[in-house]
């Protein structure tokens, strides 16, 4: 765990809905598969997450939310990291589990524009 | 009544949202999380070991004070580098253990934690007692243990040791 950093999200709504269900239909959720154990304890591998995509109108992102992002070296490959802190609209993503997480220390800061979205909800197997 | 009711509700939902194809996001280390090998465990074992034998063998030269003083630094000193190298042996194991070794490997290898925890558990029992039987059978358990990590690998490693 990052000192400083929150420790696991418990905020998030974990219970499945007929609403989230509904909304990932119409395709205004979106939603991926967690592979990897970089946030851990709050992410394991296979849970499901869905997010909101971003868009102008809704860029209210802050410390401690945990975004999906495209990878900035890889192309097609996404990411998903907590966000550790904010400089110049330019954003220091981390993982949870510090001891196995490729983020922002080694990728260095990550633009907006490639932060897709904001994590909601997470469901676990 | 109700309870029933959400509780299969969201047990149903719980399948579907699992059911749903997802395109993968990644939570994990471009690169290679570690390198291991039982190598560094077996260095230390043998050095438990070796140790221990020393420590068994030593005598002072004499009754005077010189020879006791050189009795009690030498000994002290052995037994210091048998406790470190206990410990050494012991971190070794356990990051095999806990890093590399993953739950399938359970499936080739089912005694594999019993293996490890009992390999712990010498090297704790070297590090308290003098028992050469003890630190003969620490490096044996390491043995076993780097015959279990090379095959999971597909490859069959010679063991070598140094001394």
């Amino acid at each position: 765990m990052i000192t400083g950093l929150q420790q696991a999200d418990k905020s998030l709504f974990r219970k499945p809905d007929l609403f989230t269900l509904f909304t990932l239909i119409i395709g205004y959720r979106q939603h991926l598969r967690v592979v990897g154990t970089s946030m851990e304890r709050t992410l394991k591998e296979g849970d499901l997450v869905t997010y909101k995509k971003l868009n102008k109108k809704n860029i209210d992102l802050e410390i401690g939310d945990i975004v999906v992002a495209s990878h900035p070296k890889t192309k097609n490959k996404l990411i998903i990291k907590r966000i550790h802190w904010i400089y110049q609209n330019k954003y220091d993503l981390r993982g949870d589990n510090s001891l196995a997480s490729t983020d922002s220390r080694v990728l260095g800061l990550i633009e907006l524009d490639l932060i897709i979205g904001k994590v909601d909800k997470i469901f676990s197997k | 009544m109700f309870t029933n009711y959400f509780q299969m509700l969201s047990e149903t939902l719980t399948s579907i949202f699992n059911q749903l194809p997802a395109k993968s996001v990644h939570a994990h280390c471009d690169g290679p999380c570690g390198v291991y090998d039982p190598a560094s465990a077996r260095v230390a074992a043998e050095a438990v070991l070796s140790m221990t034998k020393k420590l068994i063998a030593l005598a002072p030269a004499g009754n005077d004070q010189a020879s006791i003083s050189a009795y009690n630094n030498t000994f002290s000193r052995f037994v210091a580098i048998k406790e470190e190298e206990s410990q050494k042996a012991k971190k070794e194991l356990l990051i095999l253990w806990t890093d590399y070794f993953k739950p399938e490997h359970l499936a080739t290898y089912p005694d594999l934690h019993d293996t490890f925890w009992k390999a712990a558990k010498l090297c704790s029992a070297c590090k308290v007692n003098i028992d050469q039987t003890k630190a003969e059978e620490l490096l044996a358990a390491v043995q076993k243990i780097h015959s279990m990590f090379w095959s999971s690998k597909g490859r069959s490693d010679n063991w070598i040791t140094a001394s």
